[in-house]
């Protein structure tokens, strides 16, 4: 979605190259089946809760566990919850901790790789021998602990994901950026009297932006799944309030009685990441040249 | 090649030590220790048990001496279960990480590698748009949805196998299943991402225009560059999965180190998450290493010097 309104929105200053993007990836049909499919799913969990006549957390001890049919389309759950309602909030957690979590991500993995590419040198080797470090942590367990000894924390496990998922981003933008900073324009640029910071911002930035979007659209569905780990693991969102992941983790404890509460959510958060990533790979042939030429 | 691995040795020991000092310091801005939960506990009795492990004492101490400890392999006690040192958890619970770990790479690069070549080999026809568009479909599977499933299918209703827990010897197959299922779907697409662009490569029209068979130049020549990018891939994941699963483990209930884990932090065990942390990170500089060498070893391309 965020790669999407990048894209579709088309920046302001360049609108040559991202609607020429946009064009290409009109004409790839499962791309687009995926936008459509995206869309659909951020609308129905965005306005779907107030149509709905049930809400989150309310409980039907007379209904438990019921089979799917006309008053509750997906059934409902262990405490007589209707599984479609909570589905459809669940997918607003999910999707918003991916997408925050996503941007948190890309903007430290944008200022660090511009930083470290453009300015060059000791710094840059420094701040890649400081990735390189960073590679051989064993980032699942930090966010684990920092989930289960402060837990419930929501701000903290957007800040926590984003925190780890910066590493390659920062590497694509700095390839990138050592790429173009030779180029004629940004020496046209200097001797027009631009400083360093013009140069970073105008100049640069926005050329690095199509690769962002791409790793961006990528990073999402890998931030959603994480969430779902954790979540699963019972270190994430809390109850009564759901994600994909806790549902999921109900489904599973239920799935001997009741398979419909696994069957649903996960349904949902497979569609969803395969849309992702789908969309990811339309964007990747869009945005990236390179991968043109062959048009697989 | 011994500067390159002297080097990496040194940035080794570099990140285990700020693993463990990053594990102790999360742990320790949390508020609690691991005593505060135990109820009934009058307060001498928890200064006294928290002077016994010199949990008294400031931060900068304690870390320090878990820090010497760890160095020397003098390996410290765990708090929550009386009478056992950290090594003695981890030898404990890595044969079983191990075992699933183990299996599960393999069935990973016997399905996935297979499916990959198979794919580049037939680029954009059938065999390949099915095999993609599975292998798209398995990398968006997560491990709790597969998991559960593969629980209830083959453990609780074929019942073929314990549907969880760590008693049969045949206990490693439902989770290195789900685990090398859900692993080869990657595998499969940088197999054949890899394999394809190899094959574009001047040196294999070389090869081709001297009249080596098909068979040869795929086996013999391409494949060697090709599973460049599958070995980076590799190495994180092979150490990811001996090091234990944490959904995987926690789904079939297997006392492995991933679970260790997830309880340790959960009952602020510091000696004993510092340490299993301190595990995981070295074997990810292990795994990593041995990618770097292997590569050195597939493609006379690359020399290895220390950065």
């Amino acid at each position: 979605m965020k790669a999407n309104g990048g894209n579709a929105g088309g920046a302001p200053k360049s609108p040559g190259p991202w609607k020429a993007a946009w064009i290409r990836l009109q004409r790839q049909r499962t791309a687009m089946w995926a936008l459509g499919f995206l869309a659909l799913v951020v609308a129905l969990c965005v306005g779907g809760p107030w149509l709905s006549p049930y809400t989150e957390s309310q409980q039907n001890l007379d209904h438990v566990k019921e089979m799917p049919g006309w008053s509750h389309w997906m059934g409902t759950d262990q405490l007589g919850r209707d599984v479609a309602t909570r589905i459809l909030f669940g997918g607003r957690v999910s999707l918003l901790v991916g997408v925050v979590a996503t941007a948190v991500a890309m903007v430290i993995g944008v200022v660090y790789g511009l930083i470290s590419g453009f300015f060059g040198g000791r710094l840059d080797s420094a701040m890649m021998r400081l990735i390189d470090i960073l590679y051989g942590f064993p980032f699942m367990a930090f966010i684990i602990l920092i989930s289960a000894v402060f837990g419930r924390n929501f701000i903290l496990l957007f800040v926590a994901i984003g925190a780890v998922e910066w590493l390659t981003t920062a590497r694509v933008v700095r390839a990138q950026v050592l790429g173009l900073k030779h180029q004629e324009f940004i020496l046209a640029s200097r001797v027009c009297g631009a400083g360093s910071g013009h140069i970073l911002l105008r100049h640069l930035l926005p050329n690095v932006m199509g690769q962002v979007v791409i790793y961006a659209s990528l990073t999402v569905p890998g931030v959603m799944l994480l969430e779902g780990v954790l979540s699963f693991l019972g270190l994430g969102v809390q109850p009564p309030s759901s994600s994909w992941g806790v549902l999921i983790q109900e489904g599973a404890s239920n799935m001997e009685t009741a398979p419909w509460l696994l069957f649903f959510p996960g349904v949902f958060f497979v569609m969803t990441l395969l849309a992702l990533n789908t969309l990811g790979d339309g964007l990747r042939d869009a945005l990236d040249p390179k991968t043109n030429r062959e048009g697989s | 090649m011994i500067r390159f691995i002297l080097s990496r040795l040194i940035q080794g020991i570099v990140v285990v030590t700020a693993v463990i000092s990053i594990t102790f310091l999360i742990m320790k801005a949390a508020p609690g220790g691991p005593f505060s939960k135990e109820r009934n506990m009058p307060a001498y009795v928890q200064e006294n048990l928290e002077r016994i492990y010199g949990l008294d004492q400031p931060w900068y101490v304690q870390l320090g001496r878990n820090l010497k400890s760890f160095a020397t392999l003098d390996l410290p006690v765990s708090f929550r279960l009386k009478g056992w040192t950290v090594g003695e958890i981890i030898a404990q619970g890595f044969p079983v990480s191990l075992t699933v770990g183990g299996w599960a790479l393999l069935i990973s690069i016997l399905i996935g590698v297979p499916a990959g070549a198979l794919a580049a080999l037939r680029a954009g026809q059938f065999e390949d748009r099915a095999t993609m568009a599975v292998a798209t479909l398995g990398i968006c599977i997560p491990s709790f949805v597969l998991g559960p499933l593969v629980a209830l299918f083959f453990g609780l209703k074929l019942r073929w196998f314990n549907a969880s827990g760590w008693y049969d010897s045949s206990d490693w197959v439902l989770p290195a299943m789900t685990l090398g299922i859900i692993c080869s779907a990657a595998v499969a697409r940088l197999t054949r991402s890899g394999l394809r662009e190899t094959l574009l490569q001047d040196y294999v029209r070389t090869a081709r225009a001297k009249g080596v068979a098909e068979k040869m130049i795929v086996m013999r020549h391409a494949f060697r560059l090709a599973c460049m990018p599958l070995l980076n891939y590799l190495g994180p994941l092979a150490a990811g999965l001996v090091s234990g699963s944490f959904v995987t483990e926690t789904v079939f209930q297997l006392p492995g180190l991933g679970r260790q884990f997830i309880s340790s932090a959960l009952h602020k065990d510091y000696t004993v998450a510092m340490g299993l942390a301190a595990f995981f990170a070295v074997l990810i500089v292990v795994f990593n290493l041995l990618v770097d060498i292997l590569q050195a070893w597939l493609n006379p391309r690359i020399r290895l010097k220390d950065s």
